[in-house]
């Protein structure tokens, strides 16, 4: 019991659990012969990754690059048009239901029309990710900018700040909570939408060897390859945060 | 120092035009009926430079709406009579930055350190080489050793002495403050009065301010002018004669309690609240 209070020890809880359920998982496995065309032991797992590191390194890396790609472009996008958005009232009314409509239209519908589109290449697979990380960027950024300080804004007025001076120095710093919000929504979201993409059409990545190790049956590199999406996906949440701890030392949300 | 400002100058001539000055000047809210709601009617008030008046009133009586207009933050649609800050209209004074404005939060950027949020006022103006260093505002303020602390670190006291100082960076010929220390507690209430007084001493603008105290009022003023509710009207100028500085100890003496009591009497006898058309017509317009 003195053992559990111990912070480190602590620390390391949800790893021990998490060898706890492979020992399981390999254990069951083996006891009840199941199929490995159903689930493979966490060893088979391994070794169909050791039997060829590299391809499934590479993979990653493909996915992780369109989806980094289509997330940056929706970054910037998603920031323009919430800045847009928040200084025209009109425009809002106009643009954001039909924001809404691609947001609410799954991505996996628009995919096939995009590969005609846009042909097989990395293209389709950007623009998958960038209509699905752009949506949580703009709605979260709007929020930002209207909730800037009211006092704060109209100091801006008594000074005569130009209308540059208040929207960089104020209104933005005080969407970036909301903004950072929104990131750490939408990275995640775009390594989604490019295996999504992948799935519809593609030569590499992690949703090409899914595909094609499911047509032949290799279940063992499907796991690999949802481990390596899984990696990814976590590492595009913690790198938003990381963003945030920087980005919002002043912030009360970063208070420890 | 090509950018000292020209305001100084001007403000101790003689000739030069009043701080302040409205003449039966009126403000609206659209209220959402359609109809407008009157917050002031006939408003005159004259403020000489360099004079410290004080504005005192029952909640929503005008005097808060008084200020945002002096300020150029009401909308002139919806306001009548005149109005003049510097001896101009209330948007030309804005724009040449003769007005400094303190509000009842302290409304500083919390990601700025102290130093940086009283620098905002020179980033604005494009002042390079200030009459007074950010730094030496600080240590007018009693902030000195607290540059480069986040607001978040800071008291809510000591917050509103930053936003004190940012106001006076631009040395303004106007400075409002819109009950400026409200949420402050009463002894530290008590010590940023005396820093603005200093302060006002040192750099000598016309001040408007607005407060619910009327102790705070008549320790502080060269007149205290005391509004009625809706619409908001000058009940009544009250001359303080007490010689500056004024000490805390002021606030024990007979005369000092004589004309609390005179600023009260004129509250008091406010029969008309009950008869105010404006009142009548609100609750007239809530019963609908």
């Amino acid at each position: 019991m003195k053992l559990l209070k111990n912070k480190r020890f602590r620390k390391l809880l949800p790893f021990a659990f998490f060898i706890l359920v492979l020992i399981m998982w390999e254990v069951l496995v083996r006891a009840l012969d199941v199929s490995k065309f159903i689930l493979p032991p966490p060893s088979k797992i391994v070794e169909a990754f050791l039997s060829d590191p590299s391809r499934f390194a590479i993979s990653t890396a493909w996915t992780a690059y369109e989806a980094f790609l289509g997330f940056s472009i929706g970054l910037l996008v998603g920031v323009f048009l919430a800045a847009l958005i928040s200084q025209f009232r009109t425009l809002d009314h106009i643009i954001t239901p039909y924001l809404v409509l691609i947001q609410v239209t799954p991505m996996v519908a628009i995919a096939p029309l995009l590969v005609i589109w846009f042909g097989f290449g990395l293209t389709p697979k950007v623009v998958i990710a960038f209509l699905i990380s752009f949506f949580p960027i703009t709605i979260n950024t709007v929020i930002g900018l209207r909730s800037a300080d009211r006092d704060a804004l109209d100091l801006m007025r008594v000074l005569a700040a130009t209308g540059r001076f208040s929207f960089l120095r104020v209104k933005m710093p005080f969407a970036l909570p909301y903004l950072l919000s929104g990131v750490k929504i939408a990275a995640p979201a775009a390594v989604i939408g490019a295996i999504v993409a992948e799935f519809v059409s593609s030569t590499q990545g992690l949703g090409y060897v899914i595909l094609s190790a499911k047509a032949q049956l290799r279940i063992a590199d499907i796991f690999v390859a949802i481990m390596g999406s899984a990696l990814l996906g976590v590492t595009m949440f913690s790198l938003s945060v990381f963003a945030e701890s920087r980005l919002l030392r002043w912030h009360e949300s970063q208070i420890r | 120092m090509t950018t000292e400002p020209a305001v100084s100058a001007t403000a101790k001539g003689s000739q030069s035009p009043l701080a302040v000055s409205a003449a039966k000047f009126s403000a609206f809210y659209p209220s959402v009926g359609g109809e407008q709601i009157r917050a002031l009617a006939d408003f005159t008030l004259e403020v000489e430079n360099g004079e410290f008046v004080v504005i005192i009133g029952p909640s929503g009586c005008g005097k808060s709406t008084f200020l945002r207009t002096v300020a150029d933050l009401h909308d002139t649609n919806h306001v009548a009579g005149k109005l003049t800050v510097c001896g101009g209209p209330p948007r030309s004074a804005r724009l040449s930055r003769q007005i400094g404005f303190m509000f009842q939060q302290p409304a500083l950027l919390p990601w700025r350190t102290v130093i940086e949020n009283v620098n905002i006022p020179l980033e604005v103006a494009q002042i390079d080489k200030p009459r007074i260093t950010p730094t030496d505002m600080l240590k007018l303020v009693g902030l000195a050793g607290f540059e480069n602390a986040l607001p978040r670190e800071c008291s809510g006291g000591m917050r509103q002495r930053v936003a004190m100082a940012r106001s006076l960076m631009l040395q303004p010929s106007v400075l409002l403050l819109d009950e400026p220390f409200a949420a402050v507690d009463e002894f530290n209430r008590d010590r940023l009065n005396l820093a603005l007084q200093d302060i006002w001493a040192a750099t000598n603008p016309a001040v408007l301010y607005v407060t619910h105290s009327v102790m705070e009022a008549v320790f502080l003023a060269d007149r205290v002018v005391v509004m009625s509710i809706r619409p908001g009207r000058v009940k009544g100028i009250i001359e303080i004669p007490f010689e500056r500085p004024r000490s805390l100890d002021l606030r024990t003496t007979v005369e000092f309690f004589h004309l609390m009591n005179k600023a009260r009497g004129l509250f008091e006898q406010e029969p008309d609240i009950p008869h105010d058309a404006g009142v009548q017509q609100e609750s007239r317009a809530k019963s609908v």
